[in-house]
């Protein structure tokens, strides 16, 4: 018997089909689909020699000192660096993803002038024409976000030389003026809309200290600090100055308000107390406090050079306004700031990285190095008892065409010198003058300023300079300002505007493409343009969950989304970032 | 690599929920450490990929008696039974016996997503997309972790990468033994307010092994008998109460809102406004 073409196919067939009832075609498989790992379109990570730089971030003013872990000289990943002063090791969500800022799409490239692509030099002369034209009368004024940095000394020395500059900061830029906090000996923190868990100050030293302090949140919204606060008081929204005054007359046991007794008898036990945010009875009651150039309350140091507040600058007499933006900055409210531009007649110029924010009102867009591009400075940590200084080294190759806020005020200022002089000049002067000490990241060791050979390159490896403590001198009460709490009291609310607009949250700062996915998906963050109102609230005024709405109040109106929420107050509207005001909400 | 034998290790994490601010740090330094992509827009809670995501969740009372917590969820490294191995057709989920990690093999999964439908915690996430980053930003991506391509389920591992890297080093130094804190996964190294704490659960010195025998300490679903090696601890007894407890399906749209929460199958409630 022979063996024929059909016993072939049969024999073929099954052990075909015999062979699927085996392991061999799935193990196959399974070892096989290794290589779908390098298929065309998948990203690969660079590969070479793993190395630790140092940097300090400089996205807002807590300083907090940076270990980036890189392969070659790029960073893949960020990290605090054990045992800072500030930071105390760690870093915050937007610090974590700040080596991904430079490849966000909405930063600025180029310079722009009324919205067109011009070369720098042609920009440079445009403002510097509109400065020469600016008579007596019209100001030109720069608004610094953080001063107290070498590049607040250039625009200083810049606006002298003009008859009429103004140096200017945005509202809150120095909360506590000359002072800094005591945290590590605070016993009990009063806190009036201040989110003290939620990046106040330096956020690693607060929760470092956490265990350390008794907090009281007292708020309208039921805030993350509010959740993770001993005491959480909620009042009435532009309420907080009476009950600062209540707290005040309790601690001398002249008041029947139950919640305000209740509050001064945790103070009283636990001392030293501080009372943060809020306006001037906030301020009374920290002089009532006694703490005041006292450990474990606000401490005065060095470095303070006052700057006058936006909002004190005269309506309609500013000709030519720049705007330093920084790239972790929040929008600056635009809405102050175009009344006190001069109408019609005023030149804006946005020192920015980013396109959108001032940028979009500005006539020139100098596009600024993001974070890590460039070499820039961190100055005293915010919060902090001492004066401070660090250099925040590049990380990143920086594009071309950016100019550094700092230079290009150099530039009209047609000083030769560059940002790193006055930069290096700010580290001569501290190694000149030889007090305080420097903490080193790469060994996590201090050592005494006059122990420093060369303070330039200890700088530049990753440090930070600390001044020795000033506790001498006299300090009064009223010299402390605390501005950085909720505006004064809302408006009661009338048959036109029912409701009450509150604050919910910070604005979210510019982030990496990275963390907004993950708030978003996570729903951690509010966005901005969520409305969260009490569903009680939200029915009687004819929404729905999820609704579309418009809230309008005395200063406007804008498109929300409706979130209905059992935490919200009854009658108040919760949206990310707005000041208190009367309101209405009504379906779009 | 190495000749040298580690020493076997149960690895497991206590996570303190009356510290846990709700930041999000952990979730950011997760998605770094792992290459995870930022979402295409028309991702959602539940297409989206987060290895670890914070909830918050609420003692659903009214103002001003409400009150909230935050949770983070990640893979509870079941110890026992682990429902996500049990179902897998390709081998594809191992629980390592050196470590006690329940390792995801993306090159090897095949997308049924049988143990995402097996996984009580919701922990497992499927990749819908091709990973993308914005041009320049694949060149940030942490060389010790493969990208993985659409169709594979992923998880968290405890950052495995750290912990070879850890070994590694250990191993050129002639130990068997990992240094405590010598491996720590991202969110441990990045959560600002120290609400995690990692080590070996069997090792009775360590302190993760003393804060999980705290009179403080629970598991999520103790009642299936998985034996999660992630402990979560709190003073506050409704935040146990609501942990311990499966989501309600009757739970109010906003509640679930609040905490980000996809609604439950076929209740027709719809995904996040916001998401």
């Amino acid at each position: 018997m022979g063996f024929t073409r059909r016993d072939l196919l049969t024999f073929t067939g099954g052990s075909a089909a015999g062979l699927m009832f085996t392991p061999v075609p799935w193990s196959l498989l399974r070892d096989t689909a290794v290589l779908s790992e390098n298929w065309p379109g998948v990203p690969q990570p660079l590969h070479g020699e793993i190395r630790t730089r140092y940097s300090t971030c400089t996205l807002c003013p807590a300083g907090c000192g940076v270990r980036a872990r890189c392969v070659g000289d790029r960073p893949v990943s960020l990290a605090g660096v054990s045992g800072h002063p500030a930071s105390r090791g760690v870093l915050c969500p937007a610090g974590l993803v700040g080596h991904h800022l430079a490849f966000c799409r909405d930063r600025a490239a180029e310079p722009l002038a009324n919205g067109r692509p011009v070369a720098i030099e042609r920009a440079l002369a445009g403002v510097s024409a509109a400065i020469a034209a600016c008579g007596a009368r019209e100001s030109v004024a720069i608004l610094d976000p953080r001063p107290g940095r070498a590049a607040s000394l250039v625009y200083r020395r810049f606006l002298a030389g003009l008859p009429s500059g103004v140096h200017c900061a945005p509202p809150n830029a120095e909360p506590y003026g000359a002072f800094g906090i005591d945290l590590e000996n605070t016993r009990a923190i009063l806190s009036f809309g201040a989110p003290v868990l939620d990046g106040w100050l330096s956020p690693g030293r607060v929760l470092a200290n956490r265990s350390h302090f008794q907090l009281i949140q007292v708020e309208p919204a039921y805030s993350r600090t509010a959740s993770l606060a001993d005491l959480w008081v909620p009042v009435l929204p532009g309420s907080e100055d009476g009950f600062a005054a209540a707290v005040a007359r309790a601690l001398e046991g002249e008041t029947s308000d139950t919640h305000a007794t209740e509050v001064a008898r945790i103070l009283l036990r636990n001392k030293p107390a501080i009372a943060v945010g809020g306006g001037a009875a906030v301020a009374t009651l920290n002089a009532k406090l006694g703490s005041v150039g006292r450990p474990g309350g606000f401490l005065p140091r060095r470095d303070f050079t006052p700057v006058t507040g936006i909002a004190s600058v005269p309506d309609r007499s500013i000709g030519v306004l720049l705007i330093e933006e920084t790239a972790g900055g929040e929008p600056l409210p635009w809405d102050l700031l175009r009344r006190k531009l001069i109408p019609q007649d005023s030149v804006v110029v946005a020192l920015t990285p980013w396109l959108d924010g001032c940028a979009r009102h500005a006539d020139y867009v100098i596009p600024a190095p993001m974070y890590l591009e460039s070499l820039d400075e961190a100055p005293t940590p915010a919060g902090s008892t001492v004066a401070g200084f660090s250099l925040s080294p590049a990380l990143l190759t920086a594009p071309p065409k950016l100019t550094p806020p700092a230079e290009f005020v150099l530039r009209l200022a047609h000083d030769s010198a560059t940002y790193p002089d006055i930069l290096k000049q700010r580290v001569a002067a501290i190694k000149k003058d030889g007090r305080g000490t420097v903490f080193t990241y790469p060994d996590a060791k201090s050592a005494r300023v006059r122990d420093i050979p060369d303070l330039w390159k200890a700088m530049l490896g990753g440090a930070v300079w600390l001044d020795e403590p000033l506790h001498s001198g006299t300090v009064r009460g009223a010299d402390l300002q605390v501005c950085a709490g909720p505006p004064g009291p809302a408006l009661p609310p009338t048959p036109e505007y029912p409701l009450l607009l509150i604050a919910a949250d910070n604005p979210p700062p510019h982030g990496s493409p990275l963390m907004s996915k993950l708030y978003r998906e996570s729903g951690l963050r509010r966005p901005a343009n969520a409305a969260t109102v009490h569903p009680k609230t939200g029915r009687d005024q004819g929404l729905e969950d999820g609704a579309r709405a418009i809230v309008t109040s005395p200063s406007g109106k804008f498109p929300v989304q409706v979130i209905f929420d059992a935490a919200v107050m009854p009658g108040a509207i919760e949206v990310v970032g707005q000041a208190i005001s009367p309101a209405s909400i009504r379906r779009a | 690599m190495t000749a040298i034998t580690p020493k076997p290790a149960r690895y497991g994490m206590a996570i303190d929920l009356d510290r846990c601010t709700g930041c999000g740090a952990c979730m950011i330094a997760c998605a770094v450490e792992n290459n995870v992509p930022p979402a295409r827009p028309e991702a959602t809670p539940r297409t989206g990929i987060t290895w670890m995501r914070v909830y918050q969740i609420s003692n659903g009372a009214s103002f001003p008696d409400t009150r909230a917590a935050f949770i983070p969820i990640l893979c509870q490294q079941c110890g026992k039974d682990t429902p996500c191995a049990a179902v897998c057709p390709q081998e594809a989920v191992e629980t390592d016996p050196a470590t006690g990690i329940v390792d995801q093999m993306p090159q090897r999964c095949l997308g049924c997503r049988y143990c995402m439908a097996a996984c009580p915690y919701h922990a497992r996430y499927f990749n819908w997309w091709d990973p993308q980053w914005p041009a320049g930003m694949e060149k940030t991506l942490n060389p010790d972790v493969a990208t993985r391509m659409r169709g594979v389920v992923e998880k968290c591992n405890f950052c495995h990468g750290r912990l070879h890297t850890a070994r590694a080093r250990a191993a050129a130094e002639g130990r068997r033994e990992l240094h405590p804190g010598e491996y720590v996964p991202a969110c441990v190294e990045a959560c600002p307010a120290a609400a995690i704490v990692f080590g070996d659960l069997d090792d009775p010195a360590s302190e993760v092994a003393r804060l999980a025998r705290d009179g403080q300490s629970f598991r999520l679903l103790e009642k299936l008998g998985t034996e999660p090696k992630i402990y979560y601890r709190t003073a506050r007894p409704w935040v146990r109460q609501a942990a311990a407890q499966q989501r309600p399906a009757s739970e109010p749209p906003e509640r679930r809102l609040r905490a980000g929460l996809p609604a439950p199958q076929g209740s027709g409630q719809k995904e996040p406004a916001h998401a």
